[in-house]
């Protein structure tokens, strides 16, 4: 449901706006109204600043946070006693003395990279018996080792006049691994040349020397040695932190606190010598708001009704139970609604996990689909895991509908014995491929979307009757006319072909629920400007009746096209328990373990495939079928400043 | 044909969506290094690939430049290979431009120190695609030399008359507005030979009004800067059938250069840009290039004007990353660099 929410004016005198904002900023849930409203609208009126000094000191603790990996603690403050230049001090010094560490780290590990790349180079040439220093120090010959990007490898043959030797060792992340060899006296061009292809040469160290098998080892152990040191620093960078942490934990609650008044300052409105803040809370949070200022005279509050001034549009705030909760996330995804809306919510939650659960029933699977929402609540902030945990019963439910558990049918026979034992007789699951219940159970789910439309049709029409859109809830295709239509065709048709009453589509019938309905929804428009005590046909009246024609045609097709468009939900049906079949046949066909892996990667294949389609599906049909009649998602959510 | 039309018309926006948007230039113009553009650009659609295995912090400005001149033309390809079409000629026009290019880098390598090396100037990878032998090309140290090597092309015969030309004696511009000239004559040539009516039309005025916005800014360098005859100058622009002769005489007998520019604004740009715009003389070009592009881009329906937005789009993309790296690398205001920007 939307909470009601009330419209506050807080005021004060400019010389109490610290006093306002330090009380201010302590209180929870008050949505701001955009200041520029106020002040394109009153003379005279100006804003603060929108800058937040310190937003730059926030994010060098941020970054301080990330050098040292730890996690500061944001201390609460309920007043603001420090300076800003002491805490830019404070976070300067440390700034520069943890740098310091962290760059000789950086600097180590570049130089690890360094000697990583030489050990690469050299273990590439390992069965070479050639000492490094005599290469290195050859008369006439040239000796460079390094990488040259692929992309450019292929200019190489430009050059094939050009007095060098490339050999290529191996191709690794993008480069290739190699050396070229040329003389002396050609050096500088050759230089020249790989150069202009980005070839990146790596020398080998001065402390480097033997044959390559010797050279790995000094590496190595080199690189051990500075992977020690970096340990230390680590430590060290560590301990100084952790004795600095509960300076940090404090300096870092009062940048929060500062910044919260900044940001509130910058929301509020200045006219001559008085300030006033304005924003909306909720109804029952009015006593507690009230409460929070007491003993300030110098702060006049004024509450009003959320709509008292028609400036700023109230936002909306979605308040639901735990069952329904995590379904805002679908309702938000399609659009909030507005303040006098409906909530959606609700239904969603209900006709979703009923949906799925008849497009998904497995009593295995669904406990299965709920312990993994579970677990996915517990340890990420995944918003689909609460939908998992509700839709997953859903599912265990029509599972046992279905008597079907992994795709077994076995599991739940006792459980259907004992039924029969209660009631006297004999009580069997639905199979949804026995030959004489596919059809029924196809009708059955057009008989529930029907259902479902005509309950949206409902809402829709109460909704509208509600915020006094007469025209809407009376003459819409998804108001008072659309209801009478669509429920009568129906009704009569439930009476007709199935309770065999005779004679339901009568003259008098037709001319009452069929066809007067049908000429209020094509005059909708002219009606509604009639209401409104405008011209009814504006634009001439041929124009409207073509148009209007084709308009009727369409909202009577997707009377049709909606229901039927449930028919997936028996679709689905049938094809989860084709799906099941078929693992069922391959664990025939299979024994003993192979058996068993097989039913274990089935049914994770049939929860992964057919739970994302069928999630995938019923969202379609809550988007598509029911929220286009009943919901329009125009509103703005209620985000509080604090 | 109309079916296959829309296919690559489909295939065109898909790339063009990938491509850099107001808010990327928006980021861009806030990196203050070239290591901070390439990690930007790594993680962006239009760069991802090329860049997935360059690490960001080996990229110097002019390797970074060339991988994004790559993938520009690697999409080109993309949208050339999947065509199956009679009017292909047309769509290569982009390719016939880059083999100006190649040819242009040779000749200036004939005209420069010992030290350029003409292979780095020339995109490697495109030979593949041209019927121009790169290695043997890259080989030759004088025009005559060139002309032999063009064996084959089409460039052999209209260089032919050049071979004699010493190295001393090469008047580099000639040679550019002799290929700026075979690039419109080719895109007319194909316009005329594949297209009709409207379409014909569209597409001849988009190359027209580029021709009289570039010989219009080739008389305010050649006079500004190289302070050439009027005479010469005439005979270096390239005709274009829509502005007339007399027009034409007459912006190149403007004596002050700063007048030319009034001329070029009240030529009918003006209105797309504001004073501080015209700081930058190619802007005017770039503006009109994208004013076309955005035209036929959102507006019509043929392949061919499409496809010519797209690269239009592509080319100016290229050139905004420049300006963006130059700009980073000279350490220019981020709000000068803004300036030379267009999207």
């Amino acid at each position: 449901m939307i909470s009601k929410l009330k419209l506050v004016n807080l005021t004060t005198q400019e010389e109490h706006l610290d006093k306002l904002l330090n009380n201010f900023v302590t209180f929870n849930g008050f949505h701001a109204v955009d200041p520029n409203r106020i002040v394109s609208t009153v003379h005279g009126a100006g804003a603060y600043e929108a800058s937040n000094p310190c937003e730059p000191l926030i994010n060098d603790l941020h970054e301080i946070e990330k050098l040292v990996n730890l996690k500061f603690e944001t201390k609460k403050i309920v007043c603001f006693t420090s300076s800003i230049d002491k805490i830019q001090a404070f976070i300067e010094q440390s700034h520069k003395k943890i740098t310091a560490k962290y760059s000789a780290i950086q600097k180590i590990k570049e130089e690890i990279k360094t000697y990583e790349d030489a050990l690469f180079q050299v273990r590439n040439i390992e069965n070479m018996k050639t000492p490094f220093e005599d290469l290195f120090k050859a008369r006439f010959v040239a000796l460079r080792f390094g990488k040259l990007p692929i992309d450019v490898a292929d200019r190489l043959r430009f050059y094939d006049q050009k007095p060098f030797i490339f050999l290529p060792f191996a191709e690794r992340d993008g480069v290739i691994w190699c050396l070229y060899l040329t003389t002396n006296e050609y050096k500088m061009e050759i230089d020249n040349i790989f150069t202009s292809m980005y070839f990146q040469r790596i020398h080998i160290p001065n402390f480097v020397h033997g044959t390559p098998d010797k050279a790995s080892a000094a590496l190595e152990e080199e690189i051990k040695r500075l992977k020690d040191q970096i340990e230390g620093l680590k430590n060290e960078l560590h301990d100084y932190a952790k004795s600095s942490e509960g300076k940090f934990d404090e300096v870092m609650g009062e940048l929060q606190f500062l910044s919260d008044i900044y940001v509130a300052r910058s929301h509020a409105v200045r006219l001559g010598e008085r300030v006033t803040l304005t924003g909306f809370i909720e109804q029952k949070q009015v006593k507690k708001f009230e409460n929070h200022f007491k003993g300030m005279p110098e702060i006049d509050i004024q509450i009003q009704d959320a709509e008292a001034d028609k400036r700023f549009s109230p936002p909306t705030k979605l308040t639901n139970n735990w069952f329904s909760r995590p379904f805002q996330f679908f309702v938000e995804m399609y659009g909030v609604p507005s303040y006098h809306d409906i909530d959606p919510t609700m239904m969603v939650a209900i006709t979703y996990s009923l949906l799925f659960g008849i497009m998904f029933g497995d009593l295995g699977q669904g406990l299965a689909v709920s312990l993994i929402g579970l677990l996915m609540t517990k340890f990420t902030k995944n918003a689909l895991a609460p939908i998992l945990t509700r839709v997953g019963i859903f599912s265990a439910f029509f599972g046992v509908v279905y008597g079907e558990t992994f795709g077994q049918t076995a599991f739940l026979t006792p459980f259907y014995a004992w039924l029969s034992g209660i009631f006297g007789r004999e009580i069997h699951p639905i199979h949804p491929m026995d030959n004489s219940m596919t059809m029924n159970l196809l009708l059955a789910t057009v008989a529930i979307g029907a259902t479902i439309l005509l309950t949206v049709i409902l809402i829709n029409t109460i909704a509208k009757f509600k915020t006094k859109k007469y025209a809407d809830a009376l003459f819409s295709s998804n108001g008072l006319s659309g209801l009478m239509l669509y429920g009568f065709i129906l009704a009569a048709i439930v009476m007709q072909m199935l309770l065999g009453v005779p004679n339901v589509f009568n003259p008098v019938t037709i001319v009452i629920f069929i066809v007067i309905p049908i000429i209020l929804i094509f005059l909708k428009e002219p009606l509604e400007r009639k209401l409104n005590h405008h011209k009814m046909f504006p634009d001439g009246v041929g124009g409207f009746l073509i148009e209007g024609f084709f308009e009727l045609f369409e909202v009577v097709l997707s009377y049709v096209t909606n229901t039927l468009s449930f028919l997936r939900v028996g679709g689905f049906v049938l094809s989860h328990a084709g799906m099941m079949l078929v693992v069922a046949t391959l664990m025939q066909m299979t024994s003993g373990a192979g058996s068993i892996f097989v039913m274990i990667a089935g049914n994770l294949f049939v929860m992964g495939l057919e739970g994302l389609i069928v999630g995938i599906q019923v969202l379609r049909l809550e988007f598509y079928e029911m929220f286009s009649r009943y919901f329009e998602g125009d509103g703005n959510m209620f985000n509080p400043l604090f | 044909m109309a079916f296959i039309d829309n296919a690559l018309i489909t295939k065109i926006k898909t790339l063009h969506a990938n491509d850099l948007g107001a808010e990327d230039y928006h980021e861009l113009l806030k990196k203050r290094s070239i290591s901070d553009v390439a990690a930007y650009l790594k993680k962006h659609d239009a760069y991802k690939e090329i860049l997935a295995n360059v690490p960001e912090a080996s990229l110097n400005r002019s390797r970074l430049e060339g991988l994004i001149k790559r993938q520009k033309f690697n999409q080109t390809i993309k949208l050339i290979k999947f065509l199956t079409l009679k009017d292909k000629s047309f769509y290569s026009i982009s390719l016939v431009h880059m083999e100006h290019e190649v040819i242009l880098a040779v000749i200036r390598s004939f005209i420069s120190s010992d030290e350029y090396d003409v292979v780095s100037q020339i995109p490697h990878y495109f030979d593949h695609y041209s019927k121009i032998d790169f290695v043997k090309l890259t080989k030759t140290s004088n025009m005559e030399q060139l002309v032999a090597a063009l064996e084959g092309t089409r460039y052999q015969k209209m260089l032919k008359m050049f071979a004699g030309v010493k190295n001393e004696d090469i008047r580099y511009y000639e040679f550019e507005s002799l290929f700026e000239s075979d690039y419109y004559d080719y895109a007319f040539k194909q316009i005329s030979a594949n297209y009709k009516g409207k379409l014909k039309l569209s597409l001849e005025n988009a190359f027209k009004s580029r021709i009289e916005m570039e010989n219009m800014i080739k008389v305010y360098r050649l006079k500004k800067f190289y302070g050439v005859e009027d005479n010469d100058i005439k005979a270096i622009l390239i005709p274009s059938t829509r502005i007339v002769e007399k027009k034409l005489d007459e912006i190149i007998a403007i004596k002050d250069p700063a007048d030319i520019l009034k001329a070029i604004v009240a030529s009918g740009v003006g209105p797309f840009m504001d004073d501080k715009d015209q700081i930058y003389l190619e802007y005017f070009n770039d503006h009109l290039r994208f004013h076309i592009a955005n035209k036929f881009m959102y507006y019509s329906t043929a392949a061919p004007a499409v496809f010519l937005a797209y690269t239009f789009f592509g080319e100016l993309e290229v050139e905004n990353l420049t300006h963006i790296i130059e700009g980073i690398r000279y350490q220019i205001d981020e709000h000068e660099i803004r300036t030379m920007l267009v999207f």
